[in-house]
């Protein structure tokens, strides 16, 4: 039996795969895309995370955090005012090139501001979880959608979590970037209904430039799982002055169209800027922000692409 | 409790934020609402009325939560003297913290069948859990799968916190706004301000 480790799971889930689903998020990921919405999926171990918004002030909890921490880590920081009542309150500020990820500190926080981020899961457990939420896949033709992070990064436990949702009937679905050789992908094979597959740039070099790994073996890939007959639901986040020209929306049609009947729908994912926040929450800065694609831009891509005989919408 | 957790902040922040609460599917601390639903309702439909009929056991505050929470003392769970009970049979206003799938899994577990004078659950939903041509069909399994697990009445409101804040700020843009509050529509700007920051508190459910 398998230990795999989650930053997340979450119920009611109605984008990731047909119906209403509950999606466990596996945390690690080979990639670093700059425009990553959860920037604590990347990691593969627990990382401290602060949220300033839930924190009662140090004179409310008599600087326990402070107090809990072996490594000196954690300083006074910045104040806040309280909504309710208007007062000033004393934040913290975690001096991350100190912190180790004890998660002392954490442990002393009753309100959650310092909290850990990562779980570790048996298999067992995992399934015996998402299992709970039964009735309303069947109501809803839903069911489980495993993605992170990188799942593959967590094969052994990836599998054995698939093959105890389909023992109970259960749909899958694996959300996955495709960045890892086949053999590692083919294990997923027979526990599959749906991939879930990112499709970030078609130029090896561009892609590798920007989120850190080349892109041969993800469309290899592709290939082998269309080959396979698996059903793919291809995703493509639309980023600004990165991916979104002409040229390249073009060439990932083409792809697509490539790999036929395997490609069910393509889901065109403007960039967003609602993540950002969550940078501040594992560390002390902020990726690049962009603006996002505006409507217009979205139905041009959409009906571009759509003239490959393509089934595309839009996030 | 009789000092309404003063001088007891350490354990009161303890109970909120680390004890289990109703509404996240724990067994633990789901078992008390099969115990506290189950005694109240045999006891209430045990007795009898003037007319000489068994009485039925309801739970639905309507917004009278807020008003018997201004008469209550502080009580274990980490309430404070005079903040608003619960509204009907859904957790405390925060304290599910696992989406809504959970909160009606620990609302499912006592039977409602015994509560012939009906139950209240509200649920709000953020608008953006609800978009796309999808949307109506989810809000349908979702209340499909409440009511085959043996709910009885179930309240949806889909509108922001963001919006009920603004509208609390500047209510004559807001005039509009209807929200549900049990069984009747109200217009949010008329409704008093604790019920208000009773509706907003309560837990939203989003994607």
């Amino acid at each position: 039996m398998t230990t795999g480790r989650l930053y997340d799971i979450q119920g009611f889930s109605v984008q990731d795969g047909p119906g209403i689903r509950t999606t466990a998020f596996l945390k690690g990921c080979p990639l670093r895309c700059p425009w990553c919405h959860s920037p604590e999926s990347q990691a593969f171990y627990k990382q401290l995370s602060w949220m300033s918004m839930r924190c009662l002030g140090l004179e409310a909890c008599k600087s326990r955090c402070m107090k809990a921490c072996p490594k000196n880590a954690i300083e006074e920081g910045p104040l806040k005012t309280d909504i309710a009542t208007g007062a000033q309150l004393r934040t913290v500020h975690v001096k991350r090139e100190l912190c180790d990820n004890c998660g002392a500190c954490a442990d002393k926080c009753y309100v959650e501001a310092l909290t850990m981020c990562g779980k570790d899961y048996t298999s067992q457990e995992l399934v015996d979880r998402l299992l709970q939420d039964k009735s309303f896949f069947e109501t809803s033709g839903g069911g489980v959608t495993i993605s992170g992070g990188e799942p593959l990064c967590q094969i052994d436990f990836v599998v054995e979590v698939l093959q105890g949702l389909k023992a109970n009937g259960i749909h899958t679905a694996l959300d996955t970037t495709g960045y890892a050789p086949w053999e590692t992908l083919e294990r997923t094979i027979p526990y599959v209904d749906l991939y879930l597959y990112d499709l970030k740039h078609m130029d090896s070099a561009k892609h590798k430039a920007t989120v850190a790994v080349p892109n041969e073996q993800i469309k290899e890939n592709a290939r082998k799982l269309a080959e396979a007959g698996k059903k793919l639901q291809v995703r493509i986040p639309v980023i600004p002055m990165f991916n979104w020209d002409e040229e390249n929306i073009r060439a990932t049609a083409e792809f697509c169209a490539g790999l036929g009947e395997a490609v069910q729908m393509v889901q065109l994912l403007p960039y967003h800027n609602l993540g950002v926040m969550k940078y501040l929450r594992i560390s002390d800065g902020k990726p690049m922000e962009a603006t996002p694609p505006s409507d217009e831009k979205m139905a041009q891509l959409r009906d571009l692409m759509a003239s490959y005989g393509l089934n595309v919408t839009i996030h | 409790l009789m000092n309404n957790w003063e001088g007891y902040e350490d354990l009161h922040q303890y109970i909120l934020g680390r004890c289990s609460h109703f509404g996240n599917n724990d067994p633990e601390a789901d078992k008390y609402l099969k115990f506290v639903a189950d005694t109240y309702s045999e006891g209430i439909t045990r007795g009898t009325s003037p007319r000489n009929c068994h009485w039925t056991a309801g739970c639905w505050p309507v917004t009278l939560n807020v008003v018997m929470g201004m008469f209550c003392e502080a009580t274990p769970d980490g309430r404070k003297k005079g903040q608003p009970l619960t509204d009907g049979i859904s957790p405390v206003q925060g304290m599910d913290k696992n989406g809504p799938f959970a909160t009606i899994n620990s609302i499912l577990k006592f039977d409602q069948a015994n509560y012939a004078n009906g139950t209240l659950c509200n649920m709000k939903f953020h608008p953006t859990a609800l978009q796309g041509s999808e949307g109506d069909k989810k809000l349908r399994a979702v209340m499909e799968t409440y009511f085959r697990g043996g709910g009885m009445e179930l309240q949806i409101n889909v509108v922001s916190a963001d919006t009920l804040r603004k509208a609390q700020e500047t209510p004559k843009e807001y005039e509009d706004l209807v929200v549900r509050i049990a069984g009747f529509s109200a217009y949010f700007v008329e409704v008093y301000k604790e019920a208000q920051d009773d509706l907003i508190r309560r837990t939203e459910m989003s994607v």
